[in-house]
């Protein structure tokens, strides 16, 4: 029997939701005041309205919903898949005042390709955006990577027992500390102290390179939030083969690795606890994947002959294959190349890596090595049961933390959402395929949108038809989401029609 | 710790694997006395040289290993992943000797498609192969195709209680009747009234279309092995087109749903019950992923413009889906149409519908109903648990003879299984791609020969040695649905490094 949610259910969602909108436009403060000082008077003007829209929105859905209510799991999933599509919204306004952009759905595009630490743009000349405007794109790398709501609202004062079903309807389950608020100010603090790391190393990294000194500073901070957060914006249309830097590409590196641990790892290594990371199943399995994507797509651009030397050659192959595997979507040669001169092993090594994706509870997306981990030890232990004798009891085990055994239960979950993945990826395809995109360009783009990667083979780009932008915006959104938050509002909206009361 | 198998486990597995080869000789005899009575005696003796190999290796094995030890789950694995490669070793014998194949690892390919029912053929010259050869390649099917359900019946009904649900979705008690010999008495008497009237109709359709009584039965018997074990080889290189015939296209769409169909819906057919045909879970997930994949083959069709009227558009398109579905792999028209004349997405929706596949114990290939239909339902229920009140008790059904709530070692084998074959069509796309094939034509092929189908693109006619022997493990890995060849890799595995 499905049970139609009640007038009190609808009204700690719109609670919320007003929450996160009013943080949207506190938010849009920052880009603000830095258009203030470089004088971008027109885009001064779009923040101010964007930021008037949400807050004014917001604080009104708070008075009117107002509530002490409690969420419990199905609030918070529906509330995480609504703040998802409506801070995009908000996003949007001031990205599509900027007047880089085509159409709303081209802006709103590029705020759900940020707020999912996607990468994919859709911005036109890019090249002359205003500093504050970049900005802002960059900001809702961080702000989505770090996790939307989970910032919104605990830094908002907020309690933990009312947002824990939120952090878990971001897609992020596991807990390192007690409760939700100590674990989101535990990954404040690791985020700054690798904000400021991050960004000065660029920073130097720049000034090497020849920048001014706030200019490289400019890119510092922008290269950060698109690198940690595993994002994948540029400042520039050329992304980072603008630099020419070995330098700044090693700090990238550095930085995009960083993003795809998972919090857990961050949290033990802070804690100095090294045999974690030897022992952790989804490291292992990350670097088994990492090593074997790599090595193929060395391989391949080997074989295509696609550089005369052997250094480039690994330069760009091993950068391309971790802003892949990290679901970056950094790139260090133009979109095209992929098909013209990449051969047919490299790109499909790229695919691969990017599919797989990086750690659980990072801001990497794609399947995940603790699904891909958790489904090849589950395999292995079927082999080993089928040539063992009958009487035999066959266990097999895993570490994350703690020693433990492989049950039934969350090896379901993990394939299951594995294969929802891969549907993901094909059916996108196939919407590519109908207007005509060749398959394997087509399955690279929508991969490469659904796992919130970045990287593009040039399918995608302002002259695209709708539907294929409409499509790759809805991937993004139940990519970063894991599916169950956007299950969770389908199903609220289906309850909301036929359930009884 | 791995435990090294001993003498007496390798002595049991060669005696009967010795038998199992000894089948491939009698599957020969039918060919071989058709031989000599049309006079083609080149064929009688390179079948007769087949028959000599088979007779003489199950002898050695009866002489040498002989046994009287039981069989366990882990023996049974090994023999079944070693029959499908030797049988297949064995029946190439007179394909190679009938000098229409290239090398012995084309004959050996074709053996393997026809035990595997697969389907896809690098045979050459077909057109002039002789009667008793070309019937030869038809009992394959037939042989490997009624195996196969014995032997996933057999293991169903045998494996360790949790090895069976594991891999079979259906539990002991589904057994469909109670034990083995019942069971493989009951599918000879199914299958034994569906060749004769299926090979009926298939005659009076043939006579109907103009042949001769004679030619008409020998093509009636061949495409109904073909199509009732989902098979997919013809007698003749146009496939089904060569008849055009509406007729005998619609009583091999009948043979191929049935031979899709699970032994459990047979029977409940044949105890006329249907209640449980209608209710039964796995053919609902039939039903609806035909229903749907035909829809969008149509469609992609029309948007195309492939063809001019409605007419051809809705015959070929019906029946080359229901062809792919079932893992059947008749074609109505060449295969390179599937690239110049079919557009974009109707050879994707055919894609699609042979990664799916038919039931489960049926000789059809894919990842199966079963599985598709767990993972669906698992999901419903993962989508109600979200919006349900947190205290909410949100179970899901699956109605197969019995309902019962699914439980999560069912969907996680089901799962499992599903991302192995994804794997599988994928890594056989890949080297296709490794060697210069487009991505979506490698994919083609690769899920045909994976999910034991046969409709090709025309990829296998060019492919390399190294791409047909992937095809090859692809098709023997896609029958055995893995876990038996991974059974025959972990007991190598063991010899090497266990311990005693």
């Amino acid at each position: 029997m499905l049970i139609r949610p009640d007038r009190d259910d609808l009204q700690v969602i719109g609670f919320y939701l007003g929450k996160v909108m009013v943080g949207v436009g506190y938010v849009l403060g920052a880009p603000m005041l830095v258009a203030a000082v470089m004088g971008d008077w027109d885009d001064l003007t779009a923040f101010l309205l964007g930021a008037g829209l949400s807050i004014s929105i917001g604080r009104l859905a708070e008075r009117r919903f107002a509530t002490t209510q409690q969420l419990d799991w199905s609030h918070g999933l529906v509330t995480a898949a609504l703040s998802w599509l409506l801070g995009a919204a908000l996003f949007a306004v001031p990205l599509d005042l900027s007047g880089h952009y085509g159409s709303y759905v081209d802006a709103y595009f590029e705020a759900m390709s940020g707020l999912t630490a996607t990468g994919l743009t859709l911005t036109q000349d890019i090249d002359h955006m205003s500093v504050s405007v970049n900005l802002l794109r960059h900001i809702t790398h961080f702000l989505g990577g770090q996790g939307i709501i989970i910032v919104m609202l605990t830094g908002l004062g907020s309690s933990s027992g009312q947002v824990s079903t939120l952090y878990v309807g971001e897609g992020r389950d596991d807990r390192i500390l007690p409760n939700v608020v100590r674990t989101a100010r535990f990954i404040y603090l690791v985020a700054s102290v690798y904000l400021v790391v991050g960004t000065i190393a660029l920073t130097l990294a720049g000034l090497v390179a020849g920048f001014s000194p706030l200019r490289s500073v400019i890119h510092g901070l922008n290269l950060f939030m698109a690198a940690f957060d595993t994002g994948g914006f540029a400042t520039n249309s050329t992304s980072i083969s603008y630099y020419h830097s070995a330098a700044i590409e090693g700090v990238l590196i550095v930085l995009m690795v960083a993003g795809a641990l998972s919090f857990l790892l961050h949290y033990e290594l802070w804690r100095g606890r090294r045999r974690e990371v030897l022992e952790n199943l989804e490291v292992r399995t990350i670097a088994v994947t990492g090593l074997i994507t790599t090595s193929l797509l060395l391989l391949g651009l080997a074989r295509a002959g696609t550089f005369t030397d052997v250094g480039s050659l690994f330069r760009k192959g091993v950068f391309s294959a971790i802003s892949a595997h990290t679901s970056t979507g950094f790139t260090v040669n133009a979109s095209r190349m992929f098909v013209t001169d990449w051969g047919r092993i490299a790109p499909a090594a790229l695919l691969m890596a990017l599919a797989l994706g990086g750690m659980a509870s990072s801001t990497a997306g794609g399947v995940k090595g603790i699904r891909v981990g958790l489904a090849a030890k589950s395999v292995s232990r079927d082999v080993r049961r089928a040539i063992q004798p009958d009487a035999a009891v066959v266990a097999v085990t895993y570490t994350q933390r703690h020693r433990r055994r492989i049950t039934d239960a969350p090896v379901r979950s993990a394939i299951t959402i594995l294969v929802l993945y891969v549907l993901l990826f094909l059916s996108g395809a196939l919407v590519g395929v109908y207007y005509g995109v060749p398959f394997e360009q087509a399955l690279f783009e929508s991969t490469s949108a659904s796992v919130n990667g970045g990287m593009s083979v040039g399918v995608l780009e302002p002259g695209t038809p709708l539907p294929m932008k409409l499509t790759y915006t809805a991937q993004m959104w139940l990519g970063r989401l894991e599916f169950m938050a956007v299950f969770a509002l389908l199903g609220y909206g289906i309850a909301l029609v036929h359930g009884r009361i | 710790m791995l435990i090294r198998p001993s003498d007496a486990d390798l002595r049991l597995i060669a005696f009967y694997l010795g038998k199992a080869l000894l089948g491939m000789g009698i599957m020969m005899v039918p060919p071989f006395l058709l031989a000599l009575v049309l006079g083609e005696y080149d064929s009688a003796t390179a079948l007769g040289i087949g028959i000599a190999v088979a007779v003489s290796v199950w002898q050695f094995a009866q002489w040498r290993w002989h046994s009287r030890a039981a069989l366990s789950w882990s023996h049974g694995l090994v023999i079944v992943a070693a029959s499908w490669l030797f049988g297949a070793a064995i029946a190439a014998i007179p394909l190679a000797l009938s000098g229409h194949y290239a090398s012995m690892l084309d004959a050996y390919f074709d053996a393997m498609s026809g035990l595997t029912t697969s389907g896809l053929a690098v045979v050459q010259d077909l057109d002039h192969m002789s009667v008793s050869m070309n019937l030869l390649r038809h009992m394959t099917h037939f042989a490997g195709g009624q195996g196969i359900v014995i032997v996933l019946l057999t293991m169903a009904a045998s494996a360790a209680g949790d090895v069976s649900t594991l891999y079979f979705g259906e539990g002991r008690d589904e057994r469909i009747v109670p034990n083995v010999v019942a069971t493989a008495r009951f599918i000879y008497l199914v299958a034994g009234t569906w060749l004769v009237a299926g090979t009926a109709a298939l005659w009076v359709a043939s006579l109907v279309a103009g042949f001769t009584p004679l030619r008409g039965l020998f093509h009636a018997v061949s495409l109904f092995m073909a199509a009732f074990d989902t098979g997919g080889f013809a007698p003749y290189s146009p496939s089904v087109s060569y008849y055009h015939s509406a007729l005998i296209e619609s009583v091999l769409i009948v043979l191929m749903v049935a031979g899709a169909l699970s032994f459990g819906i047979h029977h409940a057919m044949w105890r006329r019950d249907p209640r449980r045909v209608w209710r039964d879970s796995e053919l609902r997930t039939l039903g609806l992923t035909t229903t749907i994949t035909i829809a969008f083959t149509v469609l992609g069709l029309a948007y195309a413009g492939t063809f001019i009227d409605v007419g051809p558009l809705m015959r070929k398109g019906v029946f080359t889906v229901i062809s792919a579905h079932t893992g059947t792999g008749f074609g109505v028209n060449a295969p390179r149409l599937f690239v110049t004349d079919w557009g974009q997405v109707a050879p994707a929706v055919v894609v699609v519908a042979m990664a799916l596949g038919g039931m489960a114990s049926s000789t059809a290939g894919g990842i199966k109903a079963v599985r598709v239909g767990l993972t669906a339902k698992s999901v419903g229920r993962d989508i109600r648990r979200a919006t349900q009140p947190d205290a909410a008790v949100v179970v899901t059904t699956w109605t197969q003879r019995h309902r019962r709530i699914v439980t999560d070692q069912q969907v996680r084998s089901a799962v499992t299984i599903l991302v192995l074959f994804l794997l599988l069509y994928i890594g056989g796309a890949v080297v296709g791609v490794y060697y210069g094939f487009p991505f979506d034509q490698a994919l083609f092929e690769s899920t045909s020969a994976a999910a034991s189908v046969g409709l090709s693109v025309g990829v296998l006619g060019e492919a390399p040695v190294v791409l047909k022997a992937v095809y090859i493990a692809q098709m023997w890995l896609g029958r055995l649905e893995f876990l038996a060849v991974f059974g025959l890799v972990g007991y190598g595995w063991a010899l090497v490094r266990g311990r005693i």
